[in-house]
């Protein structure tokens, strides 16, 4: 049984290679493009039964943005990426890992219903203001993200460090030395304020890009007079989200234990986790750091 | 160590998801009506764009129109339409490419638009006519819709239509969306938030997102 979970391992990760290396294919790209426009349509046809009042109006609009929201997240997205890296190289318990990222796509909601109320209130409801203003909270989010990366990395050479301290020095620095096993009784509380900052991170890294659907269609509520419906439908979209960021987090959860369940000698698990977390942090921060340098150049 | 082989490509295929993600937000069915004139040269090109419902009822309720929802705009409102559609800005060179062995071919501006609003949907038509009239015998004539920016997604609407001559025919060469996604997606990398914002610049992929058309007359 052992033995077959790094070959079950090896084959998903071959497959998601496949997919995400060569890209999606043209058949697939269409279809999603095709779903697009299937759900604006259906949006729109669901709007105009809401204007009209017809019965059961609210339900099916609230089930279209339900499914499009789940829809949505089946495509590419800076936000599965960042849980599932986050689920493998960090040891969150599964549940934990799950409501983390319902709790990041509901903040999206929630980031996308403040920012256009705070644009219909300062500029009226312009619908470009809105797009701008979106695009200026891009660099926090991906400001967010480096922060995650460089907290896994920062653990991650830790790790590898106390490792190596434990076995290779241990005995030079018995008596002398007073540190290391003087922060044992504080390691739970470490680990508690440590992954609360993580959490934060990570929720302000996804939350922090609003998806442009979701900003349409609070703008178009607020000015078809169906506001509370119109943050009730971006609130499903979320749960929608979040039901295949909460696939994503346990898939990267059950990875990593399987990887760790696989391992040929105990001990080893530690090195490993640490060059996961260097290795993950390091390509998080690296491409968020590169994608911030692009966002804030800018003209002095 | 040989466990390291599938995290490390599990997590980089995680992160190659969060590659630039390119997707439109405006759906245009678009029909063409190719215009040769007595001579048998390629004249105009009419053009007719349906936008999606959810585009239309945007642009409908930020311009503040149909008020009382009845999907019937007044003549006024419909003059409205018709002049935003009709002042193009300087940047917008119309999403229809000609190519006449491969060089582009210079089209005037939009002549004749006429705006209508049916089902939810609005419908600009216009005429663009070529500055000099081509022979598709003499020249491969190519002809592409489609948006630079890839906010909207042109749709070829049926077959396009030929007028003033009945021995052409019109080949249809389907784009590669997802070759295209991804070339946008690199290109849109290599730009800085300034040439993006400030300088109004976009991942030039061309005509990828596009199928390609080609016009087939007997000589």
């Amino acid at each position: 049984m052992r033995k077959l979970i790094p070959v079950v391992l090896l084959a998903l990760a071959v497959a998601a290679g496949l997919v995400f290396w060569t890209g999606l294919d043209d058949r697939v790209a269409r279809l999603a493009i095709g779903w697009q426009r299937d759900y604006q349509d259906a949006l729109a046809r669901a709007l105009r039964a809401l204007r009209g009042g017809e019965a059961g109006a609210v339900t099916t609009f609230l089930g279209i943005c339900f499914a499009y929201g789940f829809l949505h997240a089946l495509g590419p997205g800076h936000g599965k990426a960042l849980i599932g890296a986050y689920g493998v190289a960090t040891d969150v318990p599964m549940g934990r890992m799950a409501g983390l990222a319902a709790v990041t796509s509901l903040a999206q909601a929630t980031v996308a219903v403040v920012l256009v109320y705070a644009g219909v209130w300062i500029f009226g409801g312009a619908r470009e203001r809105v797009e701008d203003a979106s695009a200026g909270l891009e660099p926090f989010s991906v400001a967010a993200i480096a922060l995650l990366g460089g907290i896994l990395c920062w653990r991650g050479i830790r790790r590898l460090a106390a490792g190596r301290h434990r076995h290779g020095h241990g005995h030079a620095h018995s008596g002398s030395c007073g540190c290391g096993h003087a922060h044992v009784p504080d390691a739970e509380q470490v680990l508690a304020a440590r992954s609360w900052r993580e959490a934060a991170a990570l929720v302000a890294g996804v939350a922090l890009r609003p998806c442009t659907g979701a900003l349409f269609l609070l703008i178009l509520t607020w000015r078809l007079d169906l506001d509370a419906v119109g943050i009730a439908g971006v609130y499903a979209m979320g749960v929608g989200t979040a039901m295949v960021t909460g696939l994503a987090a346990i898939i990267a959860v059950g990875l990593r234990r399987g990887v760790h369940v696989s391992l040929p000698a105990p001990g080893r698990g530690s090195v490993l986790a640490g060059m996961v977390e260097i290795v993950l942090g390091g390509l998080v921060a690296i491409l968020a750091f590169a994608t911030a340098l692009r966002l804030i150049q800018a003209p002095f | 160590m040989r466990c390291l082989g599938p995290v490390l490509s599990f997590l980089l295929s995680v992160l190659a998801l969060a590659r630039a993600e390119a997707h439109p937000h405006v759906f245009i069915d678009t029909g063409l009506t190719f215009r040769f004139d007595d001579e048998g040269r390629l004249g105009a090109v009419s053009v007719v764009w349906v936008f999606d419902d959810f585009s239309s009822m945007l642009m409908v309720e930020d311009m503040e129109m149909d008020k009382d929802g009845d999907g019937v705009l007044t003549d006024d409102e419909i003059a409205r339409l018709t002049a935003m559609f009709s002042d193009w800005p300087e940047d917008f060179a119309g999403d229809l490419y000609l190519t006449h062995d491969g060089k582009p071919v210079a089209l005037s501006g939009p002549l004749e638009i006429a705006v209508r609003y049916q089902q939810g949907r609005i419908a600009v038509t216009h005429i663009r006519a070529l500055l000099d009239r081509l022979r598709p015998e003499d020249e491969r004539i190519e002809v592409q819709v489609y948006d630079p920016t890839y906010y909207t997604f042109y749709d070829l609407a049926g077959t396009p239509e030929i007028s003033g001559r009945d021995d052409c025919r019109i080949e249809i060469e389907k784009a590669d969306i997802a070759a295209a996604q991804r070339k946008y997606g690199d290109e849109l990398a290599k730009l800085t938030n300034d040439e993006i914002m400030e300088q109004g610049k976009y991942p030039d992929v061309g005509g990828d997102f596009a199928d390609d058309m080609r016009l087939e007359c007997a000589s």
